[in-house]
């Protein structure tokens, strides 16, 4: 057995220590004597303090002691890992509109797959998947996937299977076309602490992976964009980033992208949190933009260089290789070296404890036990 | 409040071996009787009984049945003829039933031993015939004028096992009553109450010629106080509230030792029998005998 958040178990421990202290050096008031010779003790004001030297109410101490120990037990959130392997694979499987058919993914998994590896499907989100079987294309996906976003649910599953094996591989099935990587991708890769290989599938024809030649950029618009619904509350934003550059401004945001959008859109700016602040998407043969960043003509934010250059950055051409595969993924996601030691993973939060769940009953249970052990001593004393 | 349970077969089988301990004693009176009753106890009063005690010349107002005519025959000087009478001592056993008594809870309480002197004294006296009755100072008063007759002794088992220990009752008017209908009082108290108008008013009896015995009764654990902290609270005065810790436990025994002392001084400068007897030091039947034997402490309390 193993515990996920061991620091609380030991500050149980710490607890349940002072517990006992405190039983051991607990004062209270001397209990009175009938004594028929009281008389004849001398009448000064005696401030006499007892000191036990053995533990006072050893059951009520026994439950509190019991109590803390579970309620850290169950806070600590025990385990039982399963079996130890030496080696387990973290398996990112590419379901996006890249794959020319997922069918052929599913059995490249399914080829690599063993007991105890974990298997990631992704396209512009990743998911934990429990075997080869359960991979599907999302419903109304149809663009290309995401790399990075591949990689992150990966090095999350790295963490669910941390206290099954000694090291972990990591295997992508993925075309690993040009359009799927993006400026993060090799570094969330070299977070990745060790070696993996990359199983390419066919990617999609060429022709649905079209390169788009003019674009339409609905840019600074004053009405709702495009694909964008009003924010519930507006709200106040202070940069927003597109292809590197960065413009910091009070802007003041209205709109928002669904995700129903951006299923089917590319983001290329954002807001400083996060958020979609500019999208782009394919049709027929025109790329067009939609951008929800309001712009104050009163200012001189138009006339700042960072904005310039985040102005252009959104109003050049969508024309670019998307398709294909990309020639450096294969070595950018091998990378060389040794497996990835499971230690290196930090543990998982996910991961469910069902013995923590009657630990903290039990511990519950016992709070109950010992307001009901101190409820007579109160009416004694009262009386 | 302490009351022990019911029962008269109880109370036989529970007295059964310290009336054993005690039969065959006799509690010879420390005075001469004064009452004309046949009895076993030397009389003031001089009869004509057959127990020939000596002559002494005839003196005007002396009955003339008593001349010995013989020896005026022989003598003629007239002479009377002088015996011995023997007269019974009517005996009351005082109880003291206050709260006090009731310490330390328990059947090793001071009330307990009471209860077991009052019960082996009367008998003792019933033996010797004297008739004994028992006075209970408590609160409500019990009371069993003296007699002779059989299963006496029976009803003091009874009236000591249904009295009730609580309160503060004073000994001096229960002494009183008492002395009126007896020659020999018997109190078994703790002495924690009026002890000044009990002493006095028992001076003016033993002047008057009754026989005072005083049982002084004293629980080990007032001699020894435990030597745990603890808040000590007088029984009978709600207002005694100290605290008995090893800073002032020599001071208590100094001057409960002190107390002790001026109540033997003051009990046997009055003339009567005092005895101290502690709670389990030994048995009841050995304390019994002291006092009708009227011998000394068999050890200083304490």
């Amino acid at each position: 057995m193993s515990f996920l958040a061991p620091g609380f178990l030991v500050a149980a421990v710490v607890g349940a220590l002072g517990v006992v202290a405190l039983h051991f050096i607990v004062t209270r008031r001397p209990r009175a004597l009938a004594f028929p010779t009281a008389r004849f003790v001398p009448d000064v004001p005696v401030a006499a303090r007892a000191r036990s030297i053995q533990l006072s109410d050893l059951l009520l101490l026994a439950v509190r002691v019991l109590m803390i120990l579970l309620a850290g037990g169950a806070l600590a959130r025990p385990i039982f890992p399963p079996q130890r392997e030496r080696v387990v694979r973290v398996i990112a499987a590419d379901v996006s509109g890249s794959v020319e058919n997922v069918a052929e993914t599913r059995d490249s998994v399914r080829a690599l797959f063993r007991p105890g590896d974990a298997v990631v499907q992704f396209d512009t989100a990743a998911r934990l998947v429990e075997s080869p079987d359960s991979i599907g294309v999302r419903s109304g996906v149809t663009t290309h996937g995401s790399l990075s976003v591949g990689l992150i649910g990966a090095l999350r599953a790295g963490s669910r299977v941390r206290n099954g094996a000694d090291s972990v591989e990591l295997v992508v099935v993925s075309p690993a076309t040009l359009a799927e990587r993006d400026r993060a991708t090799a570094g969330i890769r070299a977070q990745w602490p060790g070696r993996g290989r990359l199983v390419r599938v066919a990617a999609k024809a060429a022709a649905d992976n079209r390169v788009s030649q003019a674009t339409q950029v609905e840019f600074l618009s004053v009405s709702r964009p495009r694909l964008a619904i009003p924010r519930n509350r507006i709200d106040t934003v202070g940069a927003v980033v597109a292809d590197g550059h960065v413009v910091v401004a009070p802007f003041e945001r209205r709109w928002r992208f669904v995700s129903d959008s951006l299923a089917h859109a590319r983001v290329i700016a954002r807001w400083v949190d996060g958020e979609a602040a500019a999208i782009e998407w394919d049709s027929a043969s025109t790329c067009t933009r939609s951008v929800a960043v309001p712009i104050d003509n009163s200012g001189d934010m138009p006339l700042r260089p960072s904005f310039v250059d985040f102005r252009v950055a959104l109003a050049k051409s969508c024309a670019r290789a998307v398709s294909g595969p990309d020639p450096d993924a294969a070595t950018m996601l091998a990378s060389a070296g040794h497996l990835a030691a499971a230690t290196h993973f930090p543990p998982s939060k996910d991961v469910d404890s069902p013995l923590a769940r009657w630990l903290a009953a039990i511990a519950i249970a016992l709070a109950i036990v010992d307001m009901i052990l101190r409820r007579p001593r109160n009416v004694e004393s009262e009386q | 409040m302490r009351r022990a349970p019911h029962g008269e077969g109880r109370d036989r089988l529970m007295y059964g071996a310290l009336l054993d301990a005690v039969r065959g004693l006799r509690w010879r009176a420390r005075r001469v009787s004064r009452i004309a009753v046949p009895g076993i106890h030397p009389s003031r009063v001089r009869g004509t009984s057959a127990e020939f005690t000596e002559y002494r010349p005839y003196r005007q107002g002396d009955d003339l049945r008593r001349i010995d005519w013989k020896l005026f025959a022989r003598s003629d000087r007239a002479h009377v003829r002088i015996s011995e009478e023997r007269a019974v001592t009517p005996t009351y056993l005082l109880l003291d039933a206050s709260a006090s008594m009731a310490f330390p809870d328990g059947v090793g309480s001071k009330w307990t031993l009471a209860q077991q002197m009052a019960v082996a004294l009367a008998s003792v006296a019933h033996s010797g015939g004297d008739p004994v009755g028992l006075m209970v100072a408590g609160n409500p008063r019990a009371t069993i004028s003296p007699r002779t007759r059989r299963g006496i002794v029976a009803e003091v088992i009874q009236k000591v096992e249904d009295v009730p220990v609580t309160g503060s009752s004073p000994l001096a008017p229960a002494l009183m009553a008492a002395a009126r209908t007896a020659s020999r009082i018997a109190i078994v108290s703790d002495f924690l109450g009026d002890l000044d108008d009990t002493s006095r008013l028992a001076r003016e009896l033993i002047a008057a010629g009754r026989d005072v015995h005083a049982l002084h009764v004293i629980a080990a654990e007032e001699l020894n106080p435990p030597r745990a902290v603890s808040l000590v609270t007088d029984p009978e005065v709600s207002d005694v509230r100290r605290y008995m810790a090893d800073s002032v436990r020599d001071e208590y025994l100094r001057s409960y030792a002190e107390w002790r002392e001026s109540t033997a001084t003051r009990w046997l400068g009055s003339g009567a029998a005092y005895r101290t007897i502690v709670v389990g030091r030994e048995p009841v039947s050995h304390s019994v005998r002291r006092v009708v034997r009227d011998e000394p402490n068999a050890s200083r309390a304490g």
